[in-house]
């Protein structure tokens, strides 16, 4: 696994520095402190979380009875600067209201740890995340490849990622075997 | 003397071994390549794996080194049945981080297509489902044979059958085709809600098709939120979620129409309400064409003039155009740095674009949210304690597409 920071930086910052929304504000009462991202084009709320809260702030932000986040929309991942990141969408069907919160893991060791026992849309789309961004979720159920066989070699989403030369003609990715779980073991252990 | 002595016993002690059957990639009824891992207990399913993965094309890393007007055109190969919904959220979510702002005329026009997509959908969707009941007796000719309709429309329109690739980023690519929508609003009204009728009369009151689909697959809506199912599927199940009411984008809060809800949640419910939303998007087509601003492109031509002209102007200049002033974009397009998440209600749920732009003109990441990724998942869920023959049942009745599962 590379260190190689992406070629260009994802995200440029807002000179002014974002104030504390309403999400971020309901967790630092709660005692969880975030960084908040300011808004997306949809006006939609971001923030950063650390990645020992990332748990307990999606346990309280679905079982709170005011905020009530049972939908996760979309959980993504992207590759920046910093290390790798989990991005969580989530959305209200009671209040109509969405959050999104990022989570950063270092490059060289990419551990985040699951929610799909709090919504099993995550089940899946960790899944992805694993298959394409090479993050480990620890405490997922079933953690393997969802869309690449099995066996392919790198984690395609990340920037430093170079696709094998000749796809039809080159050696076929299932003839080397044990790929993914090799992988796993070296970045769990 | 006998040498059973308790014939009872004997069904007692009886077990059968459960087994692993391997249902597909290449099985008729997967709607694609999708391969089904069934514990079987005799014919009862006790634990089901989807594994999935096999139409995999890498359309996000396509995204990621092509730039954004080069993608534009593989986007309706995502869900190839909804190529129009399938752009309105790449192209929406471009908007949103790049501001721009669509005419009305455009947005219409996109309302108009995207309903008449999710009418050819729906028909797709529905004679596939009886199809794998085992109904070859005509429904699924009939379906096609109207879908068949809809797409010269939309031919006419864009010039392809089902890859469109119509929209653009502030409009779309051209005016419709002189004489369209009297030809469109003449089908709908005249030949097509007599059709939805007939389907009804062919499916819906047949006690076989009753008796393969009622009581089965149970969809309860705490576990449907869980697993982020969507589209009909969800509001068959009674939960009240469509975009198109709860986060009116393009001009859907222009317009009125019904989203219908069902209560009861199982397989029959979910083809129920696929029948009700073929009225109500062919009524919601109506309304739009009704209320397209300038009319019809020949009346547009006769009157642009007299609308826009004048102390009190019906109509602003822009209103009426198809692509934003200005904003006919180079093919190095680049998009304002930027963050945003634009969803979609396409005939198979919230379809999304998570799109992160770094101010170049390829697209720093993109991610789809595709319905049937979330809709798939949920079928271990649903066929457990079913017989095999209803596990083909429920899986169509999600109405999935594998290449949107997949992407």
């Amino acid at each position: 696994m590379s260190t190689e920071s992406p070629t260009q930086p994802p995200v440029i910052p807002p000179p002014v520095l974002p104030s504390e929304g309403e999400f971020g504000k309901f967790l630092k009462n709660k005692g969880i402190s975030s960084t908040p991202l300011g808004n997306d084009a949809d006006k939609v709320e971001m923030i950063e979380l650390e990645i020992k809260d990332l748990v307990n702030a999606c346990t309280l932000l679905k079982d709170s009875k005011e905020i009530d986040f049972n939908f996760l929309v979309l959980l993504t991942s992207t590759d920046t600067k910093k290390g790798y990141q989990s991005i969580y969408t989530l959305h209200s069907l009671n209040t109509k209201k969405s959050l999104r919160i990022k989570v950063t893991a270092s490059k060289d060791n990419p551990t985040i740890p699951s929610v799909s026992h709090i919504w099993a849309t995550a089940n899946w789309y960790e899944r992805e995340s694993f298959d394409m961004m090479g993050i480990v979720y620890t405490n997922h159920p079933n953690l393997k490849r969802i869309l690449n066989p099995e066996n392919w070699e790198g984690f395609p989403l990340r920037k430093d990622y170079i696709p094998p030369v000749d796809l039809l003609n080159g050696p076929h990715p299932l003839t080397e075997t044990g790929y993914a779980e090799k992988t796993l073991g070296k970045q769990t252990s | 003397m006998s040498i059973v002595k308790d014939t009872n016993q004997l069904e007692r002690n009886f077990k059968t071994d459960e087994m692993i059957i391997n249902m597909g990639p290449q099985h008729p009824s997967t709607h694609g390549v999708l391969r089904l891992i069934l514990k079987l207990d005799g014919e009862i399913v006790r634990d089901c794996e989807p594994v999935i993965g096999y139409l995999h094309r890498g359309m996000e890393w396509l995204g990621q080194n092509r730039t954004y007007v080069q993608y534009q055109a593989l986007v309706d190969r995502v869900d190839y049945l909804a190529g129009m919904s399938d752009s309105h959220a790449y192209i929406m979510a471009i908007e949103k981080i790049a501001n721009v702002t669509v005419p009305l005329r455009a947005e219409y026009i996109r309302v108009i297509c995207s309903e008449l997509n999710r009418i050819i959908s729906h028909l797709l969707g529905l004679g596939i489902f009886l199809l794998d009941l085992g109904a070859m007796m005509g429904f699924p000719f009939y379906t096609f044979r109207d879908r068949e309709s809809i797409l010269s429309f939309l031919e006419e329109v864009s010039g392809q059958r089902m890859m469109f690739n119509y929209f653009r980023i502030g409009g779309v690519f051209k005016d419709l085709p002189k004489g369209w929508t009297r030809k469109v609003k003449k089908w709908i009204n005249e030949e097509f809600f007599k059709y939805v009728d007939e389907y009804e009369a062919i499916a819906t009151n047949n006690p076989i098709f009753l008796v393969r689909t009622q009581n089965i697959g149970y969809l309860d809506p705490k576990t449907a939120i869980s697993y982020g199912v969507t589209g009909p599927n969800l509001r068959a199940s009674g939960v009240n979620l469509d975009l198109r009411k709860d986060n009116p984008y393009s001009v859907y809060d222009q317009l009125e129409f019904n989203v219908p809800i069902l209560t009861v949640g199982d397989t029959f419910s979910r083809y129920k309400c696929r029948i009700q939303e073929l009225r109500e998007s062919a009524k919601l087509v109506l309304t739009a064409i009704d209320k397209l601003p300038g009319g019809d492109t020949e009346e547009l031509e006769k009157n642009k003039v007299a609308l826009t002209s004048g102390d009190n102007p019906v109509y602003k200049a822009e209103d009426l155009m198809t692509v934003a002033k200005g904003k006919n974009v180079a093919p190095a397009f680049k998009c304002t740095p930027g963050e945003a998440y634009a969803a979609v209600e396409s005939p198979r749920g919230q379809l999304g674009v998570h799109l992160i732009a770094d101010g170049s003109a390829v697209p720093y990441r993109i991610k789809w949210r595709s319905p049937s990724f979330n809709n798939v998942s949920i079928l271990s869920e649903l066929v457990k304690g079913h017989p095999v023959a209803d596990t083909v049942a429920i899986f169509s009745s999600l109405d999935v597409i594998l290449p949107d599962v997949d992407r």
